[in-house]
């Protein structure tokens, strides 16, 4: 039984049931209005998302389904990600901030994770500075606030 | 509008522009509205990074996603990520700052066998040890995690606990540091020539100069160039003046009041002054005219003071601290102290067996005589041969829960207690520092249960004998050395300060060579300064709520 999603922009996606359930929000939505061919709104994810996320639902139909969040145990905590994953998320910047507020907004938390940790492997080895850079933040301490900061910092720099 | 050459038709609507600022606050905003309007989206993308320069824009996580998101793309970084992190700007650090749970987190994230906060908690609290010992594997259980939360929290809860994030860059600057192999006492210690670094007393760094200001600093904080410039975010650590002119001749802390410490501080007016840093007061042990007091030792009931006379004087702890009892030792020690192991001992003494508990130890060159209250021989220790004592300390945890199982079983009981003598010594023809450990555990044979610490990074950082300016003491299984070198008044002032942790065999350590500007006319000056900037600090302190500190290079 094939569910249809209609995206911000009014595009309908019809996709298998098994797949628009990865996302709990869909889920708990056919289990709240019941067998209907009527599609399901999705005003907060936009069509070219809405294709991405489907895309990731699909490659993942069969995956068990996450019962714990992973991020809760520290000791699993490992920003490994699967190749496909990894491939699926080589997208620009603004796409990728896209697909975790929309993982987020559907409660597809094995999709939230790999976006989370997609973006700490940017994170992880860079400099404030090279931080900046990639995410075009302003640097908005005063000069003294830096040299402060700087100093604190000192003996985790030059690794 | 920067465009030199704006050709004619362009020239109209520029004009009209340049009247916007005249026009009414509503009226601009129709103007706005319009001008928006009739941009395409590569121009409002130009638009947004003209806006750039002032505000933020492009895809700053932190401003794009919900906190809770941020706050899990955090979590997922390595602590070193994190604390870069806190670099980037405002949102980001405050962020990071004020989210206290991430830094428990990522401690909790640490081997808790490697933690120096938990091997710190181990040492004081034995009935944590037990499971804290299996820490080893790095793959704790989640039982296992739950206990060292349990264990952080208590930490937590200690007065001189400095917050997750500091707790957390110290244990990691600590680690960095010391896998670099970079001096990781970074700490340099302004001290003038009359500075008497001797009065070190774990676990801060007592340092009596210029009197009649006392010093009073942990030994983690001191920093580079000036004392002044220490985070007095401890209420331990400040500067202390006492204004009766009494020189200070010998110091300790009180652990017995959990963590509440006390400091005692013996002057040479025959007295002794116990004082609470916390509240500033403080209490006069009865003079007793036993002459004036060498060293000062706490048991949990009793201050003693041993006078140069050789007397021991035991002073009830209470409201009066009354004398409650004198003996006479023998006036040659090098060390006299007393202690409570958490054992009960047994020893024959003029042919009846005792059992004891507290006792004083006095430190002679060759050894360590262990006498009763009543300076009756409980046991003697000798060290080797030509051999020579420089000093010693019992690690003693005593806990009557653990004492009386022990009694019951008559065995140890597989509980694990540390009570032990650690007598640092130098060797006889190589002149080479080295530890000894007695264990003062049932069994305990006087002079049998002994090994030495074997590390060669240990030996080599406790440095060799000869120079009897150095000014040692130990604390459990941390010694520290304050080394004077060059001393003559050409050549400045030149101080090595090393911490030693021989369990751990880690040394940290730093130099200092005192500039030969700083002469003595200076000192008065240097002085007054000092006290302005310490001043300054605390002011600052109060203005600003909590301090951040930014010190914590090294590690404690």
């Amino acid at each position: 039984m094939p569910v249809t999603l209609t995206s911000l922009d009014d595009v309908k996606f019809t996709v298998d049931k098994d797949v628009a359930e990865r996302s709990i929000l869909i889920k708990n939505m056919i289990e709240d209005v019941g067998e209907s061919d009527s599609p399901i709104p999705l005003p907060n994810v936009s069509s070219a998302v809405l294709k991405k996320v489907i895309e990731y639902c699909e490659h993942h139909r069969n995956d068990p389904v996450q019962v714990q969040d992973e991020t809760d145990d520290p000791r699993k905590r490992s920003n490994d990600i699967e190749e496909w994953d990894m491939k699926f998320m080589a997208v620009d910047q603004e796409m990728l901030f896209e697909i975790i507020l929309a993982a987020n907004y559907l409660d597809i938390k094995p999709l939230l994770d790999v976006g989370c940790k997609t973006v700490a492997n940017i994170i992880k080895g860079k400099t404030p500075e090279e931080i900046r850079k990639t995410f075009n933040i302003v640097n908005d301490f005063t000069p003294e606030e830096e040299a402060q900061i700087k100093k604190e910092n000192e003996w985790a720099e030059d690794r | 509008m920067d465009n030199p050459n704006p050709s004619y038709s362009l020239i109209p609507i520029l004009e009209s522009i340049r009247r916007i600022p005249d026009l009414q606050p509503q009226e601009r905003r129709v103007v706005l509205r319009e001008l928006v309007g009739a941009c395409n989206e590569s121009d409002v993308q130009a638009l947004q990074r003209i806006l750039g320069i002032t505000t933020r824009s492009g895809f700053d996580m932190v401003s794009v996603l919900p906190t809770e998101i941020s706050r899990k793309i955090f979590l997922k970084l390595d602590s070193m990520d994190l604390v870069r992190c806190r670099a980037v700007c405002r949102p980001w650090r405050s962020m990071i700052r004020n989210d206290a749970q991430i830094w428990k987190t990522k401690i909790l994230e640490l081997n808790p066998a490697e933690c120096s906060l938990l091997i710190d908690y181990k040492d004081k609290d034995k009935d944590q040890s037990n499971t804290l010992a299996d820490g080893n594997s790095g793959t704790a259980t989640t039982e296992q995690r739950a206990h060292y939360e349990a264990i952080l929290d208590k930490i937590s809860r200690q007065h001189c606990f400095l917050g997750w994030e500091a707790t957390l860059i110290r244990e990691l600057a600590l680690a960095q540091n010391w896998k670099q192999g970079r001096l990781v006492h970074e700490s340099i210690i302004q001290l003038t020539r009359d500075t008497k670094p001797a009065l070190l007393a774990w676990p801060y760094l007592v340092l009596v100069d210029a009197w009649p200001h006392v010093f009073v600093v942990p030994l983690d904080q001191v920093q580079k160039s000036r004392l002044a410039q220490i985070p007095f975010t401890d209420p331990y650590c400040r500067t202390w003046s006492f204004h009766d002119q009494s020189p200070v001749s010998c110091l300790a802390w009180d652990f017995a009041g959990g963590e509440n410490l006390s400091l005692a501080l013996g002057g040479f007016l025959r007295t002794v002054r116990i004082f609470n840093p916390l509240d500033g007061s403080s209490f006069w042990l009865p003079d007793v005219h036993h002459g004036f007091p060498l060293q000062i030792c706490f048991l949990q009931d009793y201050v003693l003071s041993v006078t140069l006379d050789g007397l021991v004087n035991y002073f009830k702890k209470g409201e009066d601290y009354r004398l409650v009892r004198s003996c006479s030792v023998d006036t040659k020690a090098i060390q006299v102290a007393a202690f409570q192991f958490g054992y009960k001992l047994k020893r024959d003494v003029n042919g009846s067996s005792v059992s004891w508990k507290e006792a004083i130890c006095l430190a002679h060159e060759e050894g360590v005589i262990i006498l009763d209250e009543h300076a009756n021989t409980l046991a003697r220790i000798r060290i080797k041969d030509g051999a020579r004592l420089i000093h010693f300390q019992a690690i003693a945890d005593y806990d009557n829960s653990t004492l009386n199982k022990t009694e019951v079983s008559g065995g140890r009981g597989g509980r694990h207690s540390r009570n032990e003598l650690l007598i640092l010594f130098e060797e006889p023809v190589t002149r080479q520092r080295r530890v000894l450990t007695v264990k003062m555990e049932p069994g305990f044979q006087g002079e049998i249960s002994r090994e030495e610490l074997p590390q060669n990074v240990v030996m080599a950082a406790l440095g060799r004998g000869g120079d009897a300016r150095d000014s040692v003491t130990m604390f459990r299984d941390r010694i520290a050395i304050v080394s004077h070198r060059n001393c003559s008044s050409d050549l400045g002032h030149y101080c090595v300060l090393r911490v030693v942790d021989i369990r751990r065999d880690c040394v940290f350590s730093t130099e200092y060579h005192q500039p030969e500007e700083e002469d003595e006319e200076e000192e008065g000056e240097e002085e007054d300064e000092v006290k302005e900037d310490e001043e300054e600090i605390q002011g600052e302190e109060d203005g600003g709520g909590k301090r951040l500190v930014t010190t914590m290079v090294m590690a404690m």
